[in-house]
């Protein structure tokens, strides 16, 4: 008993670094974020004043359905982008997964690494070129019967750009769990008669949904908080919750909606956080059953 | 036998003579020096925040021909109310002396109560810039120098535009889909939306007409572009993107580089007026180095420098004695001009209802795109 009692003293002794760092930098940063959220803006000042009264109003705002359309564009365009990036990512990852050479494996992989380490800023123009007069984008519009500032060929081209991003992340996670695969299931399943297609969609994709609901909540949850893609790449017409949120914050200086819009985002997104995982769970429990 | 011994001469001053206990001395004493010029560094060492590009190259130039102060530079991240946040969230904590701003963003520094007085007495330089240049805080005392006058006025690119816009109800043209580059309601005071205002005989007290006209715009689908920033501008413009907006001096120098534009800063409709502004700084209540700031700005306004920053930025000088450079041509008007073609706006109004205009942008015109 004194030796369990130890052990949990030792673990809580560990963790109190780190939960002293996310206290400081996180929780009380987002309790200062609900504070605000709740306080009367005046306009034309900075933020709410030191004696703001509490309100509601910041929240009924966002009820309006213009508000809605922002919050489903946001997570539409975030959902399909997320969606994409994995069904691209897989094949990517079970080609690297399963190269015989480690060093070509390590190659690979090594690639992926470099485009995710290529800045940010840099990426998101070199897309803003190639889908703009300079690039294809005269081409591309024309082929797609779009016009080049149309809200629909904008919103292609910020879900290109989600795409673009979060393939590489995706495909990272998933070389870690098509790894873990006993390919020796595969090929029993196609000795016994099955096709290469019904021996991967029966055998692989069931058991890496833990991987592919791991690669989807991450590429999910950083696509509907992207700022920088939507901000570029959208022109003003496409435009995110963190658009509105850096817009009260930085430019308007009404630091209590940005914070209610802020909380709101914080809350649909936890809660697909909590909802996406156990959907997988029944997923595979009902693929297994 | 005795062994010899060394006789050193008999020391006759010790000064002379390197001893252990000077040696000693001297390294206690190097901190101390160290610590005494960052003293004096410090004393005559300003924070300051201006803004990036052409802006802080004219301005580092321009200091560098004086030795009084030394700046550390911080550059506006996106306009110059971007900074406000940062030191409201530090204040009354010193983080900046000198702050560059401009007339869209003057009201809420003196909303806030941040900026130091300035008086003639103080910055006699200041004497040769226009009165109706400088902002006055509560108290009535300035508390902005002015260095630059610029506008921003309607134009086009020559060469992609599909009309050559004379009157601004050919925005509305269903020649223009998709060309025009129009502004976030954050950017410049929402200047572009009071133009339309003007255009439908409205103003900066009544801006419905111009919310009406913007709304009819978005829907003939003719907005190609909401530019966030000046980048975002330049880029569209200069690539072709989009045709046609309403902009600053600087920005259309930007794009005019590469590509013949039209700059209607000389058109007396209304919507067409240019809007005057100035850009400047100010000093911060809460610097501890005030006297070395003012002798600073001093330095800044006098018409030499005044005359060389504005060249360096493309904008006409405040300084009444310095010289506008051709660059500065469009938005350099003599008296009997500027009633015909500019517009002063009053910022104080559209400060303090930007908050308001921008949640009317993301309500009614954004949906329309």
């Amino acid at each position: 008993m004194t030796r369990i009692l130890r052990e949990k003293s030792q673990r809580l002794l560990l963790l109190l670094p780190p939960l002293v760092v996310f206290s400081v930098l996180l929780i009380l940063p987002l309790g200062n974020v609900v504070d605000q959220s709740f306080r009367v803006f005046e306009g034309g000042s900075i933020g709410a004043a030191a004696d703001a009264h509490l309100t509601l109003l910041n929240y009924s705002e966002l009820i309006r359905p213009t508000y809605l359309f922002y919050f489903i564009q946001t997570f539409r365009i975030g959902f399909v982008g997320s969606v994409l990036a994995v069904t691209l990512a897989f094949p990517i990852a079970y080609l690297i997964a399963r190269m015989r050479s480690q060093f070509w494996r390590g190659i690979a992989s090594g690639a992926l690494i470099a485009l995710i380490s290529v800045s940010t800023l840099v990426r998101v123009y070199a897309l803003l070129l190639a889908f703009g007069p300079v690039g294809y984008g005269n081409q591309l519009s024309a082929i797609l019967g779009l016009g080049q500032n149309s809200a629909a060929y904008t919103e292609m081209v910020v879900l290109a750009g989600l795409v673009y991003f979060h393939t590489p992340i995706s495909a990272l996670v998933l070389i870690g769990t098509i790894q873990g695969l006993n390919s020796e299931l595969i090929e029993a399943a196609q000795s016994l008669g099955a096709s290469r297609w019904k021996s991967h969609l029966s055998i692989t994709i069931p058991l890496c949904l833990p991987g592919i609901s791991a690669a989807f909540l991450i590429s999910f949850t950083v696509c509907v908080s992207a700022f920088v893609i939507p901000l570029i790449l959208g022109k003003g017409k496409v435009l995110f919750v963190s658009n509105l949120i850096y817009n009260r914050f930085s430019e308007v200086a009404n630091y209590p909606s940005g914070s209610a819009i802020s909380v709101v985002l914080l809350s649909i997104t936890l809660f697909f956080v909590v909802i996406v995982p156990w959907l997988f769970t029944r997923l595979t429990a009902a693929s297994s059953g | 036998m005795k062994r010899a011994t060394k006789r050193s001469a008999p020391l006759k001053d010790n000064a002379s003579y390197l001893t252990r206990r000077s040696v000693l001395a001297g390294a206690a004493a190097l901190p101390l020096l160290g610590t005494r010029s960052k003293m004096a560094q410090a004393a005559t060492s300003l924070n300051a925040v201006w803004w990036g590009g052409p802006w802080i190259e004219a301005i580092k130039a321009t200091t560098a021909k004086q030795n009084d102060v030394s700046v550390k530079w911080q550059l506006h991240s996106g306009g110059a109310a971007a900074v406000l946040p940062k030191i409201k969230s530090a204040w009354p904590v010193y983080q900046y002396d000198v702050v560059g701003s401009l007339t869209t963003v003057y009201p809420a520094l003196v909303k806030e109560g941040w900026c130091e007085p300035l008086t003639f007495d103080e910055i006699p330089n200041m004497r040769d810039i226009p009165e109706r240049l400088f902002v006055r805080g509560s108290d009535n005392q300035i508390i902005n120098a002015p260095m630059t006058l610029t506008g921003k006025f309607w134009g086009y690119r020559k060469d992609t535009s599909p009309i050559q816009l004379e009157n601004l109800d050919q925005l509305l043209s269903p020649r223009l889909r998709g060309q025009i580059c129009w502004w976030s309601p954050t950017y410049g005071g929402n200047l572009h939306l009071l133009s339309l205002a003007l255009h439908r005989g409205g103003n900066e007290h009544n801006l419905e007409p111009g919310w009406q006209f913007l709304k009819e715009i978005a829907k003939a689908g003719n907005i190609g572009r909401v530019a966030n920033t000046e980048s975002d501008f330049i880029n569209s413009v200069t690539t072709g993107e989009t045709s046609v907006s309403i902009a600053n001096l600087s920005n259309w120098q930007a794009v005019a580089r590469n590509h013949a534009c039209e700059f209607l800063s000389r058109d007396a409709k209304p919507g067409l007026k240019t809007f005057i502004y100035s850009e400047g700084c100010v000093i911060l209540k809460n610097s501890p180095n005030k006297a070395a700031a003012k002798r600073y700005l001093n330095f800044l306004l006098s018409h030499e420098n005044d005359e060389d920053y504005c060249k360096g930025v493309g904008q006409a000088p405040a300084n009444l004695k310095s010289k506008a450079g051709d660059i500065a041509k469009p938005v350099f008007f003599y008296t009997e001009e500027e009633e015909k073609f500019t517009y002063s706006a009053n910022f104080e109004i559209l400060s303090a209802g930007l908050d308001a205009m921008t949640k009317r942008f993301e309500t009614e015109i954004a949906p329309l795109f």
